[in-house]
């Protein structure tokens, strides 16, 4: 969990936009539909003479048999595309953006097991710029904001993250006060 | 020999869904924020899911058995 310095609080936390979120979904959302729709197939119409003697030169089953083994193998498949739903979900949900009143984080996981973690003060921001790209983010209204910093750590990318314009002007107004305070303890 | 192939697979399956299951949990306790109220409720869905996939699959299992 992250840890955040005393007094200091979360403004808001950005995460991609769900439409980001379904198109990654979308191909396993296909191809559960077209198990699906094969399933059902089988199950009205029977299995087709030509994959049920290919089977049956395999594992010697009646067609009534191959009809229960179609349904197994549809719960199976659609109990890893499940599982690999949740992968992707877990992978989308946990990748985010924390403005805060004193500096902006980024918390990304990249694979299982293996994060990325960095944070800038907002005294150090140069400048931001938003990039909306595409048919989609525009009309959907999410897209890029880069933060260009003045440290070591030049570039910092709020990624595909929704209403960006509105998250640039939060950023610059908790940026201002930052400052605005760090200068009168200076 | 078919029975038996079945059952590997089903307990294949068993086992890839608790692995899963174990690092998707892991990965949300650990890094979740605080005061977040989707975070338990996705969990919920993922497990009440798979439970529910599983139990199917079982029954398709006895219904190959049997």
């Amino acid at each position: 969990m992250i840890k955040f310095r005393e007094k200091e609080k979360i403004v808001a936390v950005k995460r991609r936009h769900y439409m980001v979120f379904v198109l990654d979904l979308l191909p396993v959302l296909i191809i559960f539909l077209f198990l699906g729709g094969a399933l059902l197939y089988f199950l009205f119409f029977g299995l087709p003479e030509q994959l049920a003697s290919i089977t049956n030169n395999y594992f010697d089953l009646k067609k009534e048999e191959l009809v229960f083994h179609s349904v197994f193998s549809f719960l199976i498949a659609t109990l890893f595309l499940w599982n690999l739903s949740f992968v992707i979900i877990t992978k989308h949900y946990l990748d985010y953006w924390i403005i805060t009143d004193r500096r902006t984080i980024h918390v990304e996981l990249r694979l299982f097991f293996s994060r990325f973690y960095s944070s800038i003060y907002h005294d150090k921001i140069q400048d931001t710029t938003v990039d909306v790209r595409g048919f989609l983010p525009t009309i959907m209204n999410y897209g890029n904001m880069k933060i260009q910093t003045a440290g070591a750590f030049k570039k910092f990318i709020f990624q595909q993250i929704p209403d960006p314009h509105e998250t640039k002007r939060i950023l610059f107004e908790e940026s201002s006060k930052y400052s605005k305070i760090k200068n009168n303890h200076e | 020999m078919t029975e038996k192939l079945i059952l590997l697979i089903f307990l294949g399956a068993v086992v890839f869904s608790l692995l899963i299951s174990v690092i998707v949990f892991y990965h949300f306790k650990k890094f979740m924020l605080k005061d977040d109220n989707l975070g338990p409720k996705i969990l919920k869905i993922f497990i009440i899911g798979n439970i529910t996939i599983l139990f199917l699959t079982f029954l398709s299992l006895l219904f190959i058995i049997i």
